[in-house]
């Protein structure tokens, strides 16, 4: 038993450390922590022996003191939120350290209340998460079999040795999982509040600038609709006026994003106008005969949107908009949009120019409009040896294909974030030493960065791409989220940004499935479309689905067993009776001024009964036979049902005369 | 016959785990709040897998314990074979039986395989005499984090008897019994062990009372004369008849002491080498003649389902088979005075409560 509480004292320390290193590290000054743990972790530990009062109230007075005056001089004053947790520290050091009888659990929930301050203030750390769960099960598991062994006793000696903790998958991994559950589940029920939280965090987005993250699903804009907020097997549907197929490999573009980091690209500076007539022209056609008019029409979700192919040129059914028309990025005016009268179609036409021929020259003077920028902390070194070990040379075409067939080569097309021991998720896709994987978002910065390494002036482009084919319509091609897509368009003279895809060719249009819940884009053709196993895989995926599963396992889980004769929980019908009988009798004897209280026995009930002018005798006899039946295992036959009777039929008696007397 | 059920609580710990996990979990739902959230998932996950591993079926677990007898107040060691039922193993199982372990902490099982019988021993003390026909065990586990406690009542139908408690008997109870045996000698009498003095052998006698020593130095022979001689067979009537009058709590006493008394005495007896012939008058008047272990044991059943019976006649030759023996002890376990009609009252020894 000393080394279960050696080992408890062990883990509950350990507990501390990690929650206050966790809270230095993300909050709180170290100093600020120290100043307000060590002082209470040393009264503690010297009031193990008894001391008088003056003593400790001048160890407070001089230890705190002093700690508190260090820490005004070495170190910032800390924050307000900072500040109010330090409040708590004293009381966790105090009480892990007093070794008192209950002083476990109060110490493991005030390192939770750190732990979850830590949380809220610096992020979420999983291993930080997962090691303090790992130590409260284990101080849990400890204290609850010191508890047993404490009220227990055995005659052997010594004392029962008992498996700690079990087998850890038993315990440990159950408990991750249940947690993991429950949070994912928490997390789908709608909120009241969570339409509210999504505006508000939208406005508070809103700027000229928009990021698009490494380690993030597609986030195109900042201002308005996001392409990542939204979820759903249909978007829009594209089809050529003239009734032609649209080709599978069909590129719809959101947005760019031309500013590059290693973790996050941003759009950059937009010259940007305001364009209320319709039809729009882009730009200028070099051949008008090569223009194809594309209708697309909008659903629900993506009803704010606007997509476009590369080659844009011209542009009708969508007024109220704003537009760089060089950088070929345009959006709809909300403002005009929301004035009374105006209205948005959900279908608009947009006319691109079929490029033919393969393009000639890079239009270099993107070069001085950021399109060669690099990361200021690129690894240059690194970067270059790829390009050379890609013999990535000679043409901006060569070169192009050169990178991407190293790319392909080098790295696994997984919907997985890369990993590895870099910071940077571009790092880990193209640097790891093991397993290089990532998704179009790698694969489409890793080879903008190299291109402009190599001079190529380049951007990163953001969309849909390729689509489904609808069943009814072959010429009708839908879009949903899951064909959302990262590419590279280089600009070339004549031809404006044009599509670079260094993803693998069969990896193309597959995205990382997003865990958030679906605002699903049905049109009442598409809904009639729905493949069953599509349904059913989204009806899954609600967050509904889950709560239930988790549900159903855990009913599942509890055994349930047939009763047998011995399990039958309902008493016998014998029993019973006789029970109803002794109901009687008492309420007779409660009214009669002799309630039995609770805890009382029968047998302390009969003697109060004796000292009452009450048929004492008769009512022994009763509390007897019923005694007999219920644990006697007696059968309730017609003398003991008399003396049951009798005793209530006395009582009454006995009630009624001193009433009327 | 008590019914097994097991149930579920909540201890103090998981009460406030659970308020605690409940409204960090409203508070996440309200706000939307991650970190709400993950602190409800993190208060729950936990007590969700102690319920979760909570036996259920933990009152069909299997008690066996050994066929025994008790005396009440004497403090005994039984030993249980449990037997886990099939499922899980059962982890930090405490056992006791409220009844006789009511000042004894629970014994601790560490473990319990399914199916694989396990020994453990109980110890407790019965206060109350009786004869049980099942035996009620409280089993409870808390493993592994003791949020939950289940908490089962099993009943194991068993023939327990709690004979009354074994009273010190007065010292005149017994030297009651003793005789001077200056007459010649009687076959219903045997020999006491306490030397009293010397008389002059008498032919017929038994030579191994000659002393030998005493007789050489007289030179005439003389024989140890012992007192305490004892009649090999009395009687012991036991009435348990009580007057239709109100019962209090000193007539209980009395009926309690009366039953241990008998049992005392009848044990004392045995020991001595004295058959007793008892006769318990109830509302059936049952005779019993104690001349060995198993008699003694049979008489302990009895009294230990002795109950007081309502005042009723005797039989006119109800009594007589006292007149045949030496000596009779009349024990008025209930206020029924001593019958009229008994015959020689010096062979009578009345014992009530206030002989003790």
């Amino acid at each position: 038993m000393s080394k279960a509480r050696q080992l408890l004292g062990i883990a509950l320390l350990a507990c501390n450390l990690l929650v206050l290193v966790r809270l230095a590290l993300v909050a709180v000054p170290w100093q600020w922590v120290c100043t307000f743990a060590l002082p209470a972790a040393g009264l503690a530990i010297w009031r193990r022996r008894a001391r008088p009062f003056w003593q400790l109230a001048l160890f407070v007075l001089l230890v705190q003191g002093g700690s508190l005056l260090w820490a005004l001089l070495t170190a910032p004053p800390p924050s307000r939120p900072a500040a109010l947790a330090c409040t708590i520290l004293p009381s966790l050091a105090y009480v892990s350290l007093r070794r008192r009888d209950h002083d476990v659990a109060l110490g493991l929930f005030l390192c939770f209340c750190v732990l979850l301050i830590g949380d809220i203030l610096g992020g979420s750390n999983a291993a930080a998460l997962v090691a303090f769960g790992a130590l409260a099960l284990l101080i849990l598991r400890i204290e609850s079999q010191l508890q047993a062994l404490q009220q227990s006793a055995s005659f052997s000696s010594p004392l029962p040795r008992l498996p700690l903790l079990g087998p850890a998958w038993q315990l440990f991994l159950p408990c991750f999982l249940l947690f993991v559950l429950l949070e994912r589940s928490l997390g789908a029920i709608p909120g009241p509040h969570r339409e509210l939280a999504a505006t508000t965090a939208e406005q508070a987005t809103a700027a000229p600038v928009a990021e698009i993250g490494l380690s993030d699903s597609f986030v195109l804009d900042g201002i308005g609709d996001v392409l990542g907020n939204l979820r759903g097997e249909q978007l829009l549907g594209a089809r050529h006026a003239d009734g032609s197929p649209l080709p599978n490999d069909f590129y719809l573009r959101s947005g760019f994003f031309a500013v590059p980091g290693l973790d996050r690209w941003q759009t950059g500076s937009l010259s940007l106008q305001r364009v209320r007539e319709d039809p729009i022209e882009l730009t200028a056609p070099n051949d008008d005969n090569n223009v194809q008019w594309l209708e697309i029409e909008r659903y629900a979700a993506a009803r704010n949107l606007v997509l476009l192919p590369p080659g844009s040129r011209l542009l009708r059914f969508l007024p109220g908009l704003r537009i760089d028309r060089e950088r070929e990025w345009l959006r709809q005016d909300k403002e005009w949009l929301l004035q009374d009268g105006n209205g948005t179609r959900d279908d608009y036409e947009v006319g691109y120019e079929i490029i033919r021929g393969m393009p000639q020259r890079v239009e270099m003077s993107w070069a001085q409009r950021g399109l060669l920028d690099l990361p200021p902390d690129l690894d240059i070194p690194r970067f270059r040896e790829l390009l050379r070990r890609w013999d990535a040379t000679g043409s901006p075409q060569r070169i192009a294909a050169q990178i991407a067939k190293g790319l392909a080569g080098h790295c696994r097309y997984m919907l997985h974030e890369p990993v590895g021991p870099y910071q940077q998720a571009l790092m880990n896709f193209l640097f790891a030493a093991e397993d290089r994987h990532g998704y179009c978002m790698h694969f489409a910065s890793a080879a903008a960065l190299l291109l402009r390494l190599s001079g190529i002036p380049c951007r990163i482009g953001v969309g849909l791409y390729g689509g489904q084919a609808d069943r009814r319509d072959p010429s009708l091609r839908i879009f949903g989220s899951q064909h959302a897509h990262a590419w590279v368009e280089i600009p070339w003279q004549g031809m404006g940004f044009q599509v670079f895809d260094p993803t693998p060719a069969a990896d193309r249009g597959a995205q990382p499935r997003n865990t958030e819940p679906a605002a699903v884009a049905t049109t009442p053709a598409a809904a009639e479309d729905t493949n069953w196993l599509d349904s059913l895989r989204d009806r899954l995926a609600q967050p509904w689905a889950a709560l239930g599963l988790l549900c159903l396992l855990l009913l599942s889980w509890r055994r349930s067993s047939k009763p047998t004769g011995r399990d039958n929980l309902v008493p016998s019908p014998e029993i019973r009776s006789a029970r109803r009988l002794l109901g009687n009798l008492l309420r007779e004897l409660a009214q009669a001024g002799c309630p039995r209280t609770r805890g009382q026995t029968l047998e302390q009930h009969l003697q109060r009964i004796a000292t009452l002018d009450l048929p004492v005798e008769a009512v022994h006899q009763a509390y007897m036979a019923y005694q007999e039946v219920r644990f006697g295992g007696r059968e309730f036959d017609a003398t003991r049902e008399q003396l049951l009777r009798t005793a209530i039929a006395n009582t009454a008696e006995r009630r009624a005369s001193r009433h009327y007397s | 016959m008590a019914s097994s059920t097991t149930y579920l609580e909540l201890t103090p710990r998981g009460r406030v785990v659970v308020g605690l996990g409940v409204a960090a979990a409203v508070a996440g739902w309200l706000a939307a709040d991650p970190h709400a959230r993950m602190a409800a998932a993190m208060l729950l996950a936990p007590l969700l897998l102690d319920l979760w591993w909570k036996p259920f079926r933990l009152h069909q677990l299997r008690l066996q314990p050994t066929a025994r007898r008790s005396v009440v107040g004497v403090p005994f060691h039984d030993e249980l074979t449990l037997t886990a039922p099939p499922g899980s193993p059962l982890h930090e199982l405490r056992l006791q039986e409220p009844r006789t372990m009511r000042h004894e902490a629970p014994v601790l099982v560490p473990a319990l395989l399914p199916g694989k019988p396990h020994q453990c021993l109980l110890r407790g003390r019965n206060r109350q005499r009786g004869h049980l026909l099942e035996r009620v065990f409280v089993l409870t586990t808390s493993w592994p984090f003791g949020f939950v406690r289940a908490r089962a009542i099993v009943a194991v139908p068993v023939d327990f008897v709690i004979e009354p408690a074994r009273i010190v008997l007065p010292t005149a109870v017994l030297r009651a019994l003793a005789l001077r045996t200056s007459a010649p000698i009687a076959a219903l009498q045997q020999e006491g062990t306490e030397f009293h003095s010397l008389r002059e052998y008498q032919t017929g006698e038994d030579a191994r009372l000659v002393h030998s020593l005493r007789s050489a130095s007289l030179g005439t022979l003389v024989r140890r004369v012992t007192r305490g001689a004892l009649p090999r067979t009395i009687g012991l009537v036991l009435d348990l008849r009580r007057k239709e009058a109100s019962w209090r709590q000193d007539g209980r006493r009395r009926f309690e002491w009366s039953l241990a008394a008998a049992i005392s005495l009848v044990q004392r007896c045995r020991m001595l080498g004295i058959d007793v012939d008892v006769l318990l008058i109830d509302a059936e008047p049952t005779r019993l003649l104690v001349h060995s272990s198993l008699h003694l044991e049979e008489l302990g059943t009895l009294l230990a389902e002795a109950a007081p019976a309502t005042a009723c006649q005797l039989a006119k030759d109800q009594l007589a088979h006292l007149e045949q023996l030496e000596h009779c002890y009349w024990i008025s376990a209930g206020n029924m005075p001593v019958p009229t009609s008994l015959g020689d009252r010096k062979r009578l020894t009345l014992l009530t409560g206030a002989t003790a």
